[in-house]
């Protein structure tokens, strides 16, 4: 069973993605900050990250940069409304650092996005 | 300031406006419409809390459409300029506006096609303004038909009604 990290600061948003991702048999952990996602991948392994992009201190595109920095190569999935950091975002996508989710995204959209994340 | 310069920043400020906005409102539409859906699978079919539950997804998925719609249409402001698809770009621009705008009464539709070379974003907003114009007569009705044909060395959309668009084309397609 694929272990994901879940980090948003948004509630809501976080705790949602960790329900549907549980109901589609993975085993997620959320969390609310970039800065407990790295504690935590310090301590335990996962197979998959999702993250927002806006989020406060260290945005989605610092810690993924951060995530790389450190030499944890496992795949990244970006969740963005689009409205902060489009450059960046888009630019770490085309450098194959990510792939990226649209918000308001489908339970669906979200299961396709994280199962296309795994298996490459 | 001149009346231009006002204008443009006024523009520019709506359009941070809209983008923050569209932003804001994506995450709470995420819960709303992902919660639905979850809570569509847990009702009982044929209830009138599923009936419920299934209004509140349909609705959620609906407001979801205009908002992406919207923030794909902002993202195209920061693309640069280059080659592109005339006829794909004025079936978004179709799309975006039966949305947003009120066409009940109104078939919208795009014949033609030419590769122009120009700002995306620029020329999504020219066609967004030429359907927009189109519309305005408040009795419109029937059918507001984009219609993209070559002239020399540049490409042309004519909306029904007489609005007219010119942009340099790099090869005509139809």
């Amino acid at each position: 069973m694929s272990r994901i990290l879940v980090v948003d600061d948004e509630e809501v948003v976080r705790e949602l993605t960790v329900e549907i991702l549980k109901r589609s048999g993975y085993e997620p952990h959320g969390v609310p900050s970039a800065k407990d996602a790295l504690e935590l991948l310090d301590e335990e392994p996962f197979d998959l990250v999702v993250s927002d992009v806006v989020m406060p201190e260290m945005t989605g595109v610092e810690f993924l940069y951060e995530l790389r920095r450190r030499r944890l190569e496992l795949p990244v999935v970006l969740m963005t409304g689009g409205s902060k950091e489009p450059e960046r975002t888009t630019r770490a996508v085309e450098l194959g650092a990510c792939s990226l989710i649209y918000k308001p995204f489908t339970n669906t959209e979200l299961t396709a996005a994280v199962s296309a994340a795994l298996e490459s | 300031m001149s009346y231009d310069d006002r204008e443009t920043r006024s523009l520019r400020t709506l359009g941070l406006l809209l983008r923050g906005a569209l932003h804001e409102v994506s995450n709470p539409l995420v819960g709303l419409m992902g919660t639905a859906e979850l809570a569509l699978d847990q009702a009982e079919p044929g209830t009138k809390l599923h009936d419920r539950i299934g209004l509140i997804h349909r609705t959620s998925t609906e407001i979801a459409g205009i908002v992406r719609a919207l923030q794909a249409f902002t993202r195209l402001q920061d693309e640069p300029p280059g080659a592109f698809s005339l006829g794909e770009a004025a079936a978004e621009a179709v799309a975006l506006v039966d949305l947003v705008l009120p066409t009940h009464n109104v078939t919208l539709t795009v014949t033609g096609d030419a590769t122009v070379v120009g700002t995306p974003g620029d020329v999504r907003c020219s066609l967004v303004e030429l359907l927009a114009d189109a519309l305005e007569p408040s009795d419109s009705r029937g059918e507001i038909a984009l219609t993209i044909r070559s002239e020399g060395t540049d490409a042309v959309v004519t909306a029904t009604g007489g609005g007219e668009l010119r942009l340099p084309a790099a090869e005509v397609v139809a």
